[in-house]
């Protein structure tokens, strides 16, 4: 259960606050995986790092039932000079895993991953593509109720993209998620509902096909 | 998904971030633990053979000069390092907050009580290197009490750092001030006089300052017969805790305004 009350979220710039949410009120619906769409600023990072908890409105409560997820796709979150598997090691630590968890999930991200030796190595000697074949490796060795994910699917070569895909149609059968895409062909297939973003106000579509027309006549303006 | 308690997320988040610092700022080179400590032994055993060399007295209250002022620096750096590193312990941290357990507290606590593990190895290996060496007499006198004079010193830099951790990240510029403004401690606070030996009348305004009282309270529980009678362990205690009670105010009441910046 995802629930926003009365949110209103802002940045304080040199030329005053620029508002992103204003006393937004709203639920998101149950058991269902939300698609988020809205033209370039209007919030969509923003509002998964609220729900994430990362990042705070400055007015308003969220209340939020179940575990979720980091956002995914978040550039940050590896540290250069450490390999992969001590970056990995460091995430199944804050999340408690025992040992003998620890050591399934890291050869399970190790294999997601297909970065072979490379896992071994510090992440800066990573390309971008290995960087992200990474950080999707290790999300998907954790289970959350509600995965949120930032247009991470975008990453790598056709034949991984395919495997992300994959991966993501398997936790779907236990969990759901909130996923920032541009990528229609993707929210159609995988999307139950669709959210709509649009200067500060939000439009929920239960129908995913009403929310891509609607998008499209925001799109025109 | 079984739901873990407060406790054990702050455990799990600590004992996580305190591995990967090791591995962060030591594991990068071949010697990295090794460089950690060069920096503050060279630092004492400049400074004690520069001083032996210009002082015609080679023994303060039958201590030889070198423990003495090892002793004083070390305990001061216990101190001044945390307090002043705190500056920092976000910034190098931000990306790790995407992780919603991660906050900057665990950072702040985490990269002090490393720096506070590094004096503590250094002070063992200087006196390994002193009592080896120069035969000199390292072992303290009261164990125990020299451990708990420098736990509170310790506490009172990390109450410090959680200001300096905050207002390095919020108002970055002033955060070298705080640097600047405890330099002056380096010279009132006994690190190269004993306090004996300074006029009395200036006594009662020396003892205003918690350090002072630390690094003599040190000395006098690591030296036999080091006269710190006039030095209290609880007035140090009384000031870790309170400026330990401020720090976490502080930063309690601007850890929103922290991750949102």
């Amino acid at each position: 259960m995802i629930e926003l009350q009365g949110v209103t979220k802002y940045y304080p710039t040199s030329l005053g606050r620029k508002y992103v949410f204003k006393d937004l009120n709203f639920s998101f619906p149950e058991k269902s995986n939300i698609g988020v769409l809205g033209l370039n600023g209007s919030g969509k990072t923003t509002l998964l790092r609220l729900i994430g908890g990362i990042d705070f409105p400055n007015e308003g409560n969220i209340n939020v039932r179940g575990s979720i997820s980091w956002p995914l796709g978040l550039a940050g979150g590896t540290q250069g000079s450490l390999s992969g598997r001590e970056n990995a090691q460091f995430i199944c630590r804050v999340y408690g895993d025992s040992q003998q968890v620890m050591r399934d999930k890291l050869k399970y991200i190790k294999d997601f991953s297909e970065l072979g030796d490379y896992f071994d190595l510090p992440v800066k000697t990573y390309s971008s593509g290995m960087r992200s074949r990474l950080l999707f490796g290790i999300s998907m060795a954790f289970e959350f109720d509600i995965f949120l994910i930032d247009e991470v699917t975008a990453v790598g070569d056709a034949r991984f993209r395919q495997k992300c895909q994959a991966a993501l149609e398997e936790k779907r059968k236990s969990s759901n998620y909130i996923m920032v895409s541009h990528n229609t062909n993707e929210l159609i297939k995988s999307c139950d509902s669709l959210l709509v973003l649009d200067a500060g106000a939000v439009s929920l579509f239960e129908n995913v096909d009403d929310g891509l027309n609607f998008y499209k006549t925001l799109i025109k303006k | 998904m079984q739901t873990r308690s407060s406790w054990q997320i702050q455990k799990s988040v600590l004992f996580a971030l305190f591995r990967r610092e090791l591995q962060t700022r030591f594991g990068g080179y071949r010697l990295g633990y090794f460089w950690a400590l060069i920096e503050p032994l060279s630092h004492i055993i400049m400074l004690s053979m520069l001083f032996s060399l210009i002082r015609s007295d080679n023994e303060i209250y039958h201590a030889p000069f070198p423990v003495f002022f090892a002793l004083g620096i070390l305990s001061f750096f216990v101190f001044q390092k945390v307090a002043v590193n705190g500056q920092n312990s976000i910034r190098v941290n931000l990306g790790l907050f995407c992780y919603r357990q991660v906050k900057p507290f665990d950072s702040i606590v985490v990269r002090a009580f490393i720096d506070f593990c590094v004096y503590l190895l250094a002070i063992f290996i200087l006196a390994l290197i002193g009592g080896w060496f120069f035969q000199y007499q390292v072992m303290p006198v009261d164990p125990l009490k020299s451990l708990l004079v420098l736990i509170l010193l310790f506490i009172l830099g990390l109450g410090v750092s959680f200001f300096t951790a905050v207002i390095g990240i919020l108002y970055e510029e002033w955060a070298q001030f705080i640097g600047i403004a405890l330099r002056p401690m380096y010279f009132i606070s006994g690190i190269f006089f004993p306090l004996a030996a300074l006029p009395e009348r200036l006594h009662v305004y020396l003892l205003w300052n918690p350090i002072l009282h630390g690094v003599e309270a040190l000395r006098g529980a690591w030296i036999a017969d080091y006269p710190a009678e006039k030095v209290s362990v609880i007035y140090l205690a009384a000031w870790a805790l309170s400026i330990l009670f401020l720090g976490l105010s502080y930063y309690r009441s601007h850890r929103v305004n922290v991750l949102m910046s």
